[in-house]
């Protein structure tokens, strides 16, 4: 089949992106595919913990301005092109703030004395390794934004394009949670969003921020119910309503969660789980989707 | 010299604005010529980010050399020491009594590590 990508995101933190991304990944993997994990979750990457392997990493660097104090008139082109309030002039020369500097390259053209330059400035981390999973293989590539950056989008960025270059049938991204540009980067052109929800008001409500995002990105939805049993809220009822499909439900189970505390990939052991998972799987390589 | 006071108000007698670089409005004193010149700071008071170093620069722009605030961001007391101004600590007071104290030298300067950690 055609490569397909697939984002596991949520809306609500916590409602089990990890589970079911590591597990639809495993589950792949044992029906003989060569799986690409991308895990985008870059602020708390941690699908790697489900995989022993040994992982290589490269830096994520990005542009960022930098004015020659010499050759700055103090004109103020720079300050007034820059939309993000990055280049200020302070004292006798413009000042880049890297915080806010999003590296366009705005300033850097329209100064007309040439004072403005760029510099490659490290933000994160992309690691990745391979490992034989069943008949299958799994790729993971996990993207690490540094402790105190801000730019989560060109480290996901970084570990897409990264997860492109491994060539496999099928690469499951793991998203950030939310609805913000980490979460944008991590989804954006993807085949089809799995979302997983939990019957509760918090996660339905992030539910239906995460829906509009997908269809905001024009991408096809799927949701996942996980710890099903454990609130008030029908998600079946959700699906309906939104026309959206209810592929799978995982019970709330301590068997679930007691199994993946301890860091072994979702799946196995438990039954309920692993018919979801495989649900899923069903899902995402049936017929239905496959365009 | 001049001082510019983060204030509440536009009024003189008006407190002392604790925020910076979300200040109401500024009232830029020159302690020479006793001239006032108020400034409305709307623009940087709902910035979505960078309204402290915004406002330094704003304050950087009408020459003064002297900021009287409640707190300082980090971003914001960076910004105003590249242009060479300190900022001193006017909480609670009125803005004309700030000045006043500022040029009797009895306000404390702000320094960076009682700022950084707040921000």
């Amino acid at each position: 089949m055609r490569r397909r990508t697939i984002a596991v995101a949520s809306g609500k933190g916590g409602t089990g992106k990890t589970l079911v991304a590591t597990g639809l990944a495993a589950e792949l993997a044992g029906r003989g595919f060569t799986v690409t994990l991308a895990d985008c979750d870059v602020e708390a990457p941690n699908d790697h913990l489900f995989f022993p392997i040994e992982l290589h990493g490269a830096p994520v660097e990005v542009p960022l301005a930098e004015a020659d104090a010499a050759a700055c008139t103090r004109c103020g082109v720079c300050r007034d092109v820059c939309a993000y309030g990055a280049v200020r002039l302070l004292g006798d020369v413009a000042v880049v703030f890297p915080e806010l500097c999003h590296g366009c390259g705005a300033c850097v053209t329209a100064c007309p004395a040439g004072a403005m330059g760029e510099r490659r400035r490290r933000v994160g981390e992309v690691v990745r390794g391979s490992t034989a999973v069943g008949p299958g293989r799994v790729h993971l590539v996990a993207g690490t934004l540094d402790i105190g950056e801000v730019k989560a989008p060109d480290v996901i960025r970084a570990a897409r394009r990264s997860a492109e270059e491994a060539g496999s049938d099928v690469i499951v991204i793991d998203a950030p949670p939310g609805t913000s540009c980490s979460a944008v980067a991590a989804t954006r052109g993807a085949d089809l969003l799995v979302l997983v929800t939990e019957p509760t008001a918090f996660g339905a409500h992030d539910l239906a921020l995460a829906a509009e995002l997908g269809r905001a990105l024009d991408i096809p939805l799927a949701v996942v119910e996980n710890r099903a049993g454990s609130g008030p809220v029908s998600v079946a009822a959700w699906c309906s309503a939104e026309k959206v499909p209810l592929v799978a439900s995982i019970p709330f189970d301590r068997a679930v969660a007691g199994a993946y505390a301890e860091g072994r990939l979702p799946g196995g052991e438990v039954r309920a789980l692993a018919d979801a998972l495989a649900v899923l799987a069903d899902h995402v390589t049936g017929e239905a989707v496959l365009v | 010299m001049k001082v510019a006071v983060s204030s509440l108000g536009t009024d003189p007698d008006d407190r002392v604005d604790d925020r910076f670089g979300r200040a109401m409005h500024f009232i830029i004193v020159d302690t020479e010529t006793e001239e006032v010149l108020r400034v409305d700071n709307d623009e940087n008071r709902n910035a979505l980010q960078g309204a402290g170093i915004a406002s330094a620069e704003l304050v950087a722009e009408h020459g003064v050399a002297a900021v009287i605030t409640g707190h300082l961001g980090p971003k914001a007391f960076h910004a105003l020491r590249m242009a060479g101004i300190g900022g001193y600590r006017g909480s609670g007071m009125a803005v004309d009594a700030a000045v006043e104290a500022f040029e009797a030298g009895t306000l404390a300067l702000l320094s960076e590590a009682d700022e950084a950690h707040g921000a």
